[in-house]
């Protein structure tokens, strides 16, 4: 029973984001256990004691004053019924917004604990989060990731999503190689959310799919009224080049962009140089600039936007295991694709 | 106004006193009331002072209060204000008893992460992961200056400090970026490249070691995105 557990929040019959979000709990050689869980933007303390069956309550209050800002008292918020699933890594749950009058779910499993070291999953990965969406409706780049695993299991992971939102977030591998994934946006209104996995699949070192929800907000320059979609993540090791070896396998490839507000793809002939160096050997597109961070894998730069003329950042991460690198770059009012690979 | 002979003796008596009990040692062994400053405390697991000949207290140079680092590339025992590694000889036999004695006591959350804080300098390197652990648990937001300081401590266990990297990136921005510039602004930080390379996707830029740069660009970023 004792370890570290965590998992994802959410209601089983569909997605709503204000309802999901992410927990984790420690229980040490007694059964205490304390955790939090973050639903909605918002961190409540999660705290007790399993019995016997693995079976444990919380109720969560806030202080609340009354009316003449008097008197604070304490309001019931939140119902929590946790139960370890006997002879499992798994724990699963209700919690009751009693507050509101909604419910929601817990699952989770048991992560990676000094019992289980070492810890397979050690090392560095780049993640793509791509949306394959029109960019008319959403944007149609691929968000990035920069993951660390370290020797107990621990991931971190930051980046941006394709519309130039950035995160970071950290969770505990399981024991089976799942990563609950969450990270609110707008004030819990809306989240990425879902779970990867780092079990062997062909193609990527890790994969899975994320739910990806963004609320309507007119005061927002990209995609105002808001979208939601599938973000079919995946993701590479990666092994930082030194100065004098190759990021990716290859020397003479494109370097490509699309959506952004281009009324069609724009390309490139580069040279990708040991320690990552780029060269811009002519087509479609001016003033490339190209930086790469050999330590993570991300790259970021500058190019002339073909149509406004507008100097446009992009960014993203090479993918080691795909041989390519992936990323976004936003136009006047769509995101982009851009990509680097291998000449064809 | 006439001062009575009689309290005049006795207050020069106090002072011989005073002076001599300072030449005498008599109040070198008083502990630290600042966990962490240039010394390791001289607490004993029993409580009872062990006063070093050769380091008395009146030696040390004076206790900061504890204060977020300064915005200077500097030392780690100039920033250092939580608990350095104490020496073996402080550490708890039973630490496992201590961290589960404070949980499971009916304080609240934050009370209980303040306690595994004050106990943290007493903690081999195991207990201080665990510590850690559940103090990044514990801990609300509203509490965290508490616990950046031990992670800008570049002295403590790596172990430790990656709970607490670990910890820091699901807080709130401003909390975590703020955090994460103290930490990647001290170049012998073991975590301060890993912290840099997560500011520079937060601020799109890269500004080397140009830390009024790199200040500027956070604070830029945290106006134009504020914690909801």
């Amino acid at each position: 029973m004792k370890g570290t557990y965590n998992g994802l929040v959410g209601p089983t019959n569909g997605f709503v984001a204000e309802y999901s979000g992410f927990f984790t709990l420690t229980i040490n050689s007694d059964r205490y256990f304390d955790g939090w869980m973050n639903v909605g933007d918002r961190r409540y303390p999660l705290g007790g004691r399993f019995d016997n069956q693995g079976h444990a309550g919380v109720t969560i209050y806030k202080q609340v004053w009354d009316d003449c800002y008097c008197y604070p008292y304490l309001l019931l918020v939140w119902v929590v019924s946790l139960q370890l699933v006997p002879d499992t890594d798994q724990i699963q749950g209700d919690a009751d917004n009693v507050y509101y009058g909604w419910s929601t779910s817990l699952f989770g499993y048991r992560a990676y604990g000094k019992q289980d070291e070492p810890v397979p999953q050690k090392g560095r990965y780049t993640l793509r989060l791509p949306t394959g969406a029109d960019p008319a409706v959403a944007p149609s780049g691929e968000g990035y990731g920069i993951v660390t695993v370290n020797s107990h299991g621990r991931l971190q992971a930051y980046g941006a999503l394709a519309d130039g939102t950035v995160y970071s977030r950290s969770a505990a591998i399981s024991t089976n190689g799942w990563w609950p994934f969450y990270f609110p946006l707008n004030g819990g209104k809306g989240a990425l959310i879902g779970w990867l996995n780092f079990n062997a699949m062909p193609g990527s070192d890790v994969a899975g799919d994320l739910t990806l929800a963004k609320p309507r907000n007119d005061e927002r320059k990209y995609y105002p009224d808001g979208y939601i979609g599938t973000v079919a993540a995946s993701g590479s090791r990666y092994t930082a080049p030194s100065s004098s070896t190759l990021a990716l396998t290859w020397t003479n490839g494109i370097f490509q962009v699309s959506g952004g507000n281009l009324s069609s793809p724009a390309m490139n002939s580069i040279g990708l140089l040991p320690g990552g160096k780029l060269i811009n050997n002519g087509g479609s597109i001016s003033k490339i600039k190209f930086t790469l961070n050999r330590g993570t894998g991300k790259f970021a730069g500058k190019f002339t936007h073909p149509e406004s003329g507008k100097s446009t950042s992009y960014a993203g991460v090479l993918d080691q295991g795909q041989d390519i690198g992936a990323g976004y770059f936003l136009g006047s009012n769509q995101g982009g694709l851009v990509r680097l690979e291998a000449a064809p | 106004m006439r001062i009575r002979p009689g309290i005049l003796i006795a207050i020069a008596a106090v002072f011989a006193v005073l002076i001599g009990g300072r030449f005498l040692g008599w109040f070198g062994g008083k502990p630290s009331e600042v966990a962490g400053g240039g010394e390791p405390p001289a607490v004993t697991p029993g409580g009872a002072t062990s006063p070093g000949p050769e380091t008395p207290a009146t030696a040390l140079p004076p206790r900061a209060t504890p204060v977020r680092p300064a915005p200077v590339v500097a030392r780690p025992t100039e920033t250092a204000v939580v608990p350095q590694p104490p020496p073996a000889a402080a550490l708890i036999g039973d630490w496992e008893e201590r961290i589960d004695g404070v949980l499971t006591g009916q304080e609240d959350e934050a009370q209980k992460a303040k306690l595994l804080l004050a106990l943290f300098p007493k903690l081999p390197e195991d207990g201080q992961v665990e510590a850690a652990q559940h103090i990044s648990n514990l801990l609300p937001d509203e509490e965290y200056s508490s616990l950046a300081q031990t992670l800008t401590n570049a002295a403590m266990p790596e172990a430790v400090l990656d709970v607490l990297m670990t910890d820091v990136l699901n807080r709130p921005n401003q909390l975590k970026l703020e955090t994460l510039l103290d930490v990647a602004r001290m170049p012998n930080h073991p975590k301060a490249e890993e912290a840099r390379d997560v500011l520079e996707v937060f601020v799109d830029e890269n500004y080397g070691e140009d830390w009024a740069a790199w200040k500027t660009a956070v604070e830029k970023w945290l106006k134009e995105n504020p914690d909801e």
